[in-house]
């Protein structure tokens, strides 16, 4: 409501792609053969949907144009990433070693802008069943089943080939039906003006990085899907002190805390992996090592952990902030 | 036939007097609705410009009074259309005085429920997303669909079987209203002259929205606890809430009805019409439907509590025994047991009694619409502390003016429209005082209808008796 | 758990093809240390179960009991390091059987390494296993549980049921305007007030054809794997594809062209998303170092961000100009 002016110079055109060459055959001419394959070769019963995809083309018009512009590639270019995170709680004392803030917060927060008060890595102190606490760095989940996508009405909560999901504000109405649906409390609002740096406002918005934020939309980790491409691992994991996050490749079946590189199911399994509620069959893509920082040497009774910060929150001029 | 003919003629003076005599009380009532509007409207301009900042809902309580608001008003909906079509479809005489009402309730409150969900949206003028990017697997979506199916099929059900009244209106009003009035009249009333042809057309239009707008109600107030249950949390996704809101819609909907009908008849003098059978009848109907719903709570969380997760548990102490048992102990004592009770004491079984009886419903309603909203989102659903809720004077003001502003359209259409369904009305007694029971498949009663509205055609009684002499 | 997703392909039959080929070299002449040996297929594609035979010998005499393992050179977001893909034991004829499942689009160089039981260090065999490239997905997911029929299709064909009967209803409430019409008499002023009828009936349709293209126009699930060239909101990662790292972007890049080159570089360090890890006024933040302070010669912050040091992403001529680097090193000196 409020930026209105920012807003129109958005474009939904991702920046920053560039063409990846798929072989010999031009993707155009790719698109029409296997467009003419399909539909010689489908049997009489799929039939239908052949004709619901056409004339799901010829409802999106301008979608059928963008697939055959270069920018998109297919699925013929290769095998998709499907990304991946895993986090070994055995590793994470919340920085209490570091008498700091989470660092994977605190990272993420200045590498997104992410307003004020929301912790999109945020680290939960949880009781253990027999006393004392463990802490659990809990971004977005990633579901491969994903609830907040079933119930978007708008399908500005959209999943992406790489199996992560994505917020897109510019198409969000902000009546936070996702927020219900989301098991994990990973979603966040624009309650008012978003609290964010006045830098933050020249970035061109891409539901990639989701800066800069706009009043009135839903928020919520990405899993940084613009650093992981290629060149760069994301914030949370590039700050974490003791290497407890890892993040992933399930199609090459790799992932690397930035230390090292090792084989993601063999992580999991090797270490007992779990997954956050399990039984309401989301199938997160987040992978959880058990453990309360004994690795590194924290004590189960030792509780608590500083507070996050948000250091640009006096620069933000005229807007305001909430608690959660 | 002169009997009958007398008592039409009192019966259409009774029902043009709110439309012809306008008193001082009526600019006042109307006034006073206006100045809660216009604080409603002046408050959601701040919200418009603040975003929804300005109210207290949050992160962990993300949806408030709004949402509470439209669910309570699309409960309200449901009084008049089902319970009109239900009724005329099993030709309950008795239904004849109470319909109109019934439809303009839901017509109206549709209105007023469906503007709920764009107040609460946070970028509402992205409104139009819903059609450009709909995705039907959404139960938002489904909402959006049932809605707008409901809202026209209630606008065809509730001005078909007005076209006889209007045309009847469009011929003894036209030079007692002004230029709008006979406007209206002329163009709602689709030239009807009353020939039989018309009557046959009238009828089978009648009869197919009477038979579809039952399971299109159903189906919209399932799908508004859908818009809950379709998400994971403790004591919201479960398979009971179709039923729970449905059967709450309709109670709710007649206890607005019940209280709207008892204004009605005290100011417009309608005892005739509205006679203790009918409030009696409707009581018994809200008791009927007080014990359903004591039973599908009960269902509900025994099951529920044999299965107490750590969410459930936490859901359970905050209902029963902490910060929500003030609210849910009153909705099922006062609000569902009440009317029960009420209506079982012979003492209370009158029409004082049954007003009271919906006054406690449509309170104890409007809480657990409002407990249901905010208890499922209040469940902590990682280590954190419970969030808290209590709406803002800028929620609280959007409110009433919700509530002003159903009251107001419906207030403005007393002035237009006939609350009483004359025809219907004067169809039903002469079937009354005739000893021959009507055979007739025709439940528009088509000869009656033909022979009232134009081919007799009643010399003008003139103005109508001020004050009605009663 | 995750296995549970993977489709697996044809691989058994070409994995017994490539435990035969394998090659027994022995060599004698190193009479302490412990040799390795090694069989593997030359060729694998991708989704391939492939097995690697080792043979472990010392001074010509099997090794039981030894313990190797499969690496291969893998390399995400910038790290890069040896993965160990599968291991095994030695019998007692000195050989280990390793199982793996080629899922990287390259392997690189792979080795075999001796894990123990000795603590001597052995020397790891080289080999290399070439793989067939663009391979099938591997690593494919649905949500829930398709039923015949029970489907988007049944739910357009109630609502125009539905629809259809409001209709027809309007159209009756036409027809009654219809019949009217003509018979004038002296009360009615006029005909043709049917069109509110006609209206409503117009509207239904309106909103019914409406309901139905939402259908249409919905996504088919809640996944777009399957078919990827329906998505296009932001680009894919493909594996073993990349490019480069720009950063946020700014929304207007004319607005780097003032001719100042430290107004030019306050923007560009933003555009290029510097600003993200070195914080907005570059005196650092929790994941890159402070830089106002500590730029130091243009050839070694050039040099830095050409190289991108310690898991910083590398930002090449093509991505950075030679030109903005130098508008934003001004900026940050000025800062400084």
């Amino acid at each position: 409501m409020t930026d209105k002016s920012g807003e129109a110079k958005r474009s939904q055109t991702p920046k920053g792609e560039v063409p990846i060459s798929i072989g010999s055959v031009d993707r155009r001419g790719a698109i029409k053969l296997l467009g003419l394959g399909a539909l010689g070769a489908v049997p009489l019963v799929a039939s239908a949907r052949v004709m619901d995809g056409l004339v799901r083309d010829i409802v999106k018009g301008s979608v059928a144009e963008n697939q055959a512009a270069d920018t998109v590639p297919t699925r013929e270019a290769g095998r998709i990433r499907q990304w991946t995170m895993v986090i070994d709680l055995a590793k994470c004392d919340g920085c209490q070693s570091q008498g700091t803030p989470p660092q994977c917060t605190t990272a993420c927060i200045e590498g997104h802008f992410a307003p004020q008060p929301m912790e999109w890595i945020e680290v939960y102190e949880a009781e253990l069943n027999g006393g004392g606490s463990q802490f659990i760095p809990t971004p977005c989940q990633q579901c491969e089943n994903p609830p907040c996508v079933k119930v978007c009405p708008v399908g500005a909560t959209f999943p992406t080939p790489e199996g992560t999901v994505l917020i897109d504000q510019d198409r969000c109405i902000g009546c936070r039906i996702c927020m219900a649906a989301c098991p994990y409390d990973r979603r966040f609002f624009n309650w008012g003006t978003p609290p964010i740096p006045p830098e933050a406002a020249l970035s061109d918005y891409n539901p990639d990085h989701q800066a800069p934020a706009s009043s009135g939309t839903v928020m919520k980790c990405d899993f940084c899907p613009e650093m992981a491409r290629d060149g760069t691992l994301p914030y949370c994991i590039q700050a974490c002190p003791n290497d407890a996050v890892w993040y992933g490749d399930l199609e090459e079946d790799i992932a690397t805390n930035g230390r090292t590189v090792v084989k993601a199911t063999k992580l999991v399994s090797d270490n007992n992996g779990y997954r956050l509620k399990e039984h309401l069959g989301t199938m997160p893509r987040v992978f959880y090592l058990p453990g309360h920082g004994e690795d590194i040497g924290r004590d189960p009774h030792d509780e608590g952990r500083m507070p996050t910060e948000w250091p640009w929150i006096e620069r933000a001029e005229g807007a305001v902030t909430w608690t959660r | 036939m002169d009997t009958l003919n007398n008592w039409r003629e009192r019966l259409i003076s009774k029902t043009t007097r709110p439309t012809l005599i306008t008193t001082y009380k009526y600019w006042l009532w109307f006034g006073f609705l206006l100045v809660i509007t216009g604080n409603g409207v002046f408050q959601y301009w701040k919200q418009w410009q603040h975003g929804l900042y300005v109210t207290d809902m949050r992160d962990r309580i993300s949806w408030g009074l709004y949402i509470t608001a439209f669910v309570f008003f699309i409960g309200i909906s449901h009084a008049g259309t089902l319970i009109s079509a239900i009724l005329r479809a099993t030709k309950a005489g008795w239904r004849a005085p109470v319909t109109r009402i019934a439809e303009f309730i839901t017509a109206v409150a549709l209105l007023i429920g469906a503007s709920f969900v764009v107040i609460d949206m946070g970028r509402p003028e992205r409104i139009f997303n819903v059609y450009l990017f709909g995705r039907w697997q959404s139960p938002i979506m489904w909402d959006v669909m049932a809605i707008t199916t409901y809202l026209t099929a209630s606008v065809i059900y509730l001005s078909a079987p007005m076209i006889p009244d209007l045309a009847l209106y469009r011929d003894r009003l036209a030079d007692k209203v002004g230029v709008v009035r006979n406007f209206i009249y002329r163009t709602l009333s689709v030239n009807w002259k009353g020939s039989p042809k018309q009557q046959k057309l009238l009828g089978k239009a009648i009869t197919i929205m009477m038979l579809v707008i039952i399971p299109i109600a159903v189906s919209v107030h399932t799908v508004v606890s859908w818009i809950f249950s379709m998400t994971l949390r403790a004591g919201w996704n479960t398979s009971i809430f179709g039923v729970l809101f449905v059967a709450g819609a309709i109670f709710s909907g007649v206890a607005t009805l019940i209280i709207i009908m008892a204004i009605l008849r005290r100011i417009y003098h309608w005892e005739e019409y509205l006679t203790e059978k009918h409030f009696l009848y409707l009581g018994y109907l809200l008791a009927a439907f007080g014990a359903f719903m004591v039973y599908v709570n009960l269902s509900e969380y025994l099951t529920e509590g044999f299965n107490l997760e750590e969410a459930g548990l936490f859901a359970f102490r905050q209902l029963f025994l902490e910060d929500f048992a003030a609210m849910f102990w009153f909705y099922i004592i006062g609000g569902l047991l009440g009317p029960v009770v009420l209506m079982l004491v012979p003492k209370t079984r009158t029409i004082a009694g049954v007003v009271t009886a919906a006054i406690l419903v449509v309170v104890a309603m409007f809480l657990e619409r409002y407990f249901i909203v905010v208890t499922g989102l209040r469940v902590p659903l990682m280590p954190y502390e419970a969030a808290n809720y209590a709406p803002t004077f800028v929620e609280w003001s959007i409110f009433a003016a919700g509530l002003a502003i159903f009251c107001l359209l419906i207030t403005i259409a007393l002035k237009i429209f006939p609350m009483l369904a004359i025809w219907e009305m004067t169809e039903e007694h002469a079937a009354d005082i005739s000893d021959r029971p009507t055979e007739e498949p025709n439940m528009v009663g088509a000869d009656i209808v033909g022979s009232l509205t134009s081919t007799e055609r009643l010399p003008d009684a003139g103005p109508p008796a001020e004050g009605g002499g009663s | 758990m995750i296995y549970r997703h993977i489709l697996s392909g044809a691989r058994i039959a070409i994995s017994i093809l490539a435990a035969v080929t394998i090659l027994m070299i022995v060599d004698p002449a190193v009479a302490a240390g412990i040799e390795i040996a090694v069989g593997a297929p030359d060729t694998v594609s991708v989704g391939q179960e492939v097995e690697v035979k080792a043979v472990l010998s010392q001074n010509g005499v099997p090794v039981e009991g030894a313990e190797v393992a499969l690496t291969y050179q893998a390399s995400l977001a910038g790290e890069s390091a040896r993965v160990e893909i599968a291991t095994g034991t030695t019998d007692e004829t000195g050989i280990a059987v390793m199982i793996y499942e080629q899922r990287a689009d390259a392997n690189g160089e792979m080795q075999v390494v001796y894990l123990g039981p000795d603590a001597d260090p052995v020397e790891p065999y080289v080999l290399t296993i070439a793989v067939e490239s663009a391979g099938p997905q591997l690593y494919e997911f649905e949500a829930g549980v398709k039923i015949p029929f029970v489907n988007g299709t049944l739910v357009i064909l109630v609502i125009s049921g539905v629809w259809f009967l409001i209709g027809l209803s309007a159209v009756y409430l036409v027809r009654v305007g219809w019949d009217g019409r003509g018979t004038s008499e002296a009360s009615t002023p006029e005909d043709g007030s049917m069109w509110i009828s006609t209206l409503l009936s117009t509207v239904a349709v309106i909103t019914a054809i409406g309901m139905v293209i939402v259908f249409i126009r919905s996504p088919v699930s809640n996944t777009h794997i399957k078919d990827p060239h329906q998505y296009d909101r932001t680009p894919i990662a493909y594996v073993g594809v990349g490019f480069s790292y720009v950063g946020f972007g700014l929304n207007d890049e004319s607005s780097a062209q003032t001719g100042d080159p430290i107004a030019d570089g306050s923007v560009l360090y933003f555009k290029y998303g510097c600003a993200a890890c070195h914080g907005l006024s570059g005196r650092g933040a929790v994941v890159g170092a402070p830089l106002v302070d500590e730029i130091g010669s243009f050839g070694g912050f050039s040099e830095d961000t050409r190289e991108g040091p310690k898991g910083m992403s590398e930002y090449d001529e093509a991505t950075i100009s030679e030109e903005n680097l130098q508008k934003i090193y001004a900026y940050l000196k000025d800062e400084g």
